[in-house]
């Protein structure tokens, strides 16, 4: 079943039509519009009883045009503007306290009207003093929780000198054309999955004609197409780039190709102006099976679900073979001219993320390593003897603010070792934190492969000789070193610690946490249908060839 | 139908798609001429067009007459809805409608 989200629409002109266009579409999440009020956007932000708010909506948002919501905009000052844009932004913080996050469109102005020289001119330019309340609006929503600005100059760019359409605003003051909320609706709707942690995170791509030019087996990687003073190779090159951009925040890129593992593997690393190498992918399927089995093999591998990937291919065959055998697999068209592919990949809005970590920086890296760890683990007779010889070293901390966008992040996106799959935005879960029974600590993995980072959340709320384990979340990544366990022994030692004689954990199936009732069941815990307890009395042992520290 | 009567229907059938696009079920319209516009006291067939539902359609209309008869073509929206019982009762007399002004463009290229 999708999830639905309340959506209230704030705004100074007629927004209904958007309010459509997010009710009518089919992605993931369903929104569920709410129109505030009509021009009373500061009777709205203001008044919490009214009749708006009471359908308790998760989300908020905001768009209002300058010359309407900033009076002095295009006739005061820029300091009087400035000021009155202080004032619009000092009602929009207390919204974190109604909606868990809060999209605000940027100012924008009719890209139909002629500013000439004067446009841009320091202070009194009108499109000056635009950018200039846009950069306020950014520096002093950064400082709060749960606002994220939207470039609306965007939707307005793509539709054109159509983009604002006078009729519409002479009639029934909505100032946009169609094309304009259909853009914004897109935005809105990419946004919140980001922001809930629903956004694709691997792409996997073909090679020849996808990744390069030309037909590696019958021409060798030496005649290519790609880079060189060639058109076509120089869009080749421009779209790994792009690739290399979405790996660098942190999508993982695999390839599936009909080719000889050998020779294309040759290829990516020889060929001097391959931009994507086999350190910046994190899987392949290189061989002559069916490219269906290929990937459901490979997403498998990688502990991923078919509805996280993307699959980029030029062959119209094969993308109907996956879209068909594979419908939960997102696989867009490609556009015929091979020239327009970097443009392609730049528009797609299914990689949508609120920031990137350090952790999504080095995603690839991270997977490469995890390969060479199976690898090396494949030589040993047992499990403990070759985790005992990899230096595992864990290292918990208390959740806070230098954390916690990091918790944030894991709290959101996680599936599959999730006991309970709470969804918290960060103000949340600093509040949640806050309050004197509740304890959440973030988990960081090393070995000598590598350092996976903060990959585990534990949390437990204690109610009387109780704690109630709140949040058990642990990334595929680190499955099976002993991290699960460690994390209950850690959290047997809090609950101690706070006077408790058990520890309980509630398992709240979902479709995918199945592995995290597997972990639970057979983690020693005793067990009545979904709820496992341990007596704290009892030590919940960490493996000793584990290195544990405690951040205080 | 005559042609050009034909050519009307197809253009505000295909406004009433990118109408729809935006517009929950229950406020969907119907491609059909006898499709009622906008509620009237007495009458018992409802529409499902309140004043800015007919903004949008007109709008949409004008734009694809547009595309079709060139940008001589223009609808005054404002002075449709003031006299929205004689032109906007249904689908088929703002066909009728936009059939006239349609063959007085065509008169005049």
């Amino acid at each position: 079943m999708k999830t639905t989200l309340k959506g209230i629409l704030i705004s100074d002109f007629t927004i209904n039509n958007l309010k459509g266009y997010l009710s009518n579409s089919n992605s993931e999440p369903r929104i569920e519009s709410i129109l505030a009020p009509f021009n009373q956007v500061q009777q709205v932000l203001l008044d919490t009883q009214l009749e708006c708010w009471a359908a308790k909506p998760d989300f908020a948002i905001i768009w209002c045009l300058p010359e309407r919501i900033i009076p002095s905009f295009g006739k005061g000052s820029i300091e009087t503007v400035l000021q009155e844009t202080d004032e619009f932004i000092d009602l929009l913080k207390p919204l974190h306290q109604r909606v868990k996050f809060t999209l605000i469109a940027s100012f924008a102005i009719d890209p139909g009207r002629f500013n000439g020289l004067t446009a841009l001119k320091s202070k009194t330019g009108i499109e000056n003093i635009l950018m200039q309340m846009n950069l306020r609006m950014i520096e002093k929503l950064n400082e709060s929780q749960g606002f994220y600005l939207l470039d609306s100059q965007r939707w307005i760019a793509s539709s054109g000198t159509l983009a604002f359409q006078p009729k519409l605003w002479y009639l029934s003051k909505n100032p946009f054309h169609n094309s304009v909320f259909e853009k914004a609706a897109e935005e809105i709707q990419s946004s919140v999955r980001g922001i809930l942690g629903l956004s694709k995170k691997m792409i996997i791509v073909d090679l020849d004609d996808t990744l390069w030019g030309g037909i590696l087996g019958d021409i060798g990687w030496e005649n290519l197409i790609l880079g060189g003073h060639d058109a076509l190779g120089e869009a080749y090159v421009d779209f790994q780039r792009e690739l290399k951009i979405l790996a660098d925040k942190g999508i993982l890129i695999a390839i599936v190709s009909k080719n000889e593992e050998k020779t294309a593997l040759a290829a990516i690393e020889k060929h001097p102006e391959m931009i994507l190498r086999k350190k910046n992918i994190a899987a392949w399927r290189i061989n002559w099976e069916d490219k269906a089995k290929n990937i459901t093999e490979l997403v498998k591998e990688l502990r991923l679900g078919l509805d996280s990937v993307v699959f980029i291919d030029d062959n119209p065959v094969e993308r109907a073979r996956v879209s068909e055998s594979l419908p939960d697999i997102f696989v867009p068209e490609m556009p015929a001219d091979k020239l327009f592919y970097p443009a392609f990949l730049r528009s797609l809005n299914c990689f949508n993320k609120p920031f990137i970590s350090q952790e999504d920086r080095n995603r690839n890296l991270l997977y490469a390593e995890e390969k060479n760890r199976t690898e090396n683990r494949n030589s040993f007779q047992s499990l403990d003897e070759w985790l005992s010889g990899i230096g595992i070293k864990i290292k918990a901390e208390r959740v806070s603010k230098k954390n916690s966008q990091r918790v944030t992040q894991l709290l959101n996106k996680t599936n599959q070792l999730n006991l309970r799959t709470r969804r918290m935005t960060e103000q949340e879960i600093l509040d949640w934190d806050a309050s004197s029974d509740n304890f959440m600590w973030a988990f960081s993995t090393s070995d000598r492969f590598g350092d996976a980072g903060l990959t585990g959340i534990i949390s437990i709320s204690v109610k009387g000789e109780t704690a109630f384990i709140a949040d058990f979340i642990l990334s595929c990544r680190v499955i099976g070193r002993k991290t699960e366990e460690t994390m209950l022994g850690f959290a047997n030692l809090q609950a101690i610690k706070n006077k408790c004689l058990f520890l309980k954990a509630e398992y709240l199936p979902t479709d995918k946490n199945n592995p995290c009732f597997l972990f639970f069941k057979g983690s020693g815990m005793r067990r009545k249908d979904n709820t496992f307890t341990w007596d704290c009395t009892a030590e919940f042992k960490i493996p000793p060839y584990i290195h544990f520290t405690y951040e205080v | 139908m005559d042609q050009g009567k034909d050519k009307v229907e197809k253009i505000i059938f295909a406004a009433i798609d990118d109408y729809n696009d935006f517009h929950p079920e229950e406020q969907k319209l119907e491609k059909n001429t006898g499709t009622v516009l906008f509620s009237r006291a007495g009458f018992t067939k409802s529409g499902k067009l309140d004043s800015i539902g007919l903004v949008n359609l007109l709008v949409l209309i004008e734009e694809k007459m547009k595309t079709v008869f060139g940008n001589a073509f223009m609808l005054d929206i404002q002075q449709l809805i003031q006299e929205k019982e004689k032109y906007l009762k249904d689908l088929g007399t703002l066909l009728d409608y936009l059939e006239i002004m349609s063959r007085k463009i065509e008169n005049n290229t």
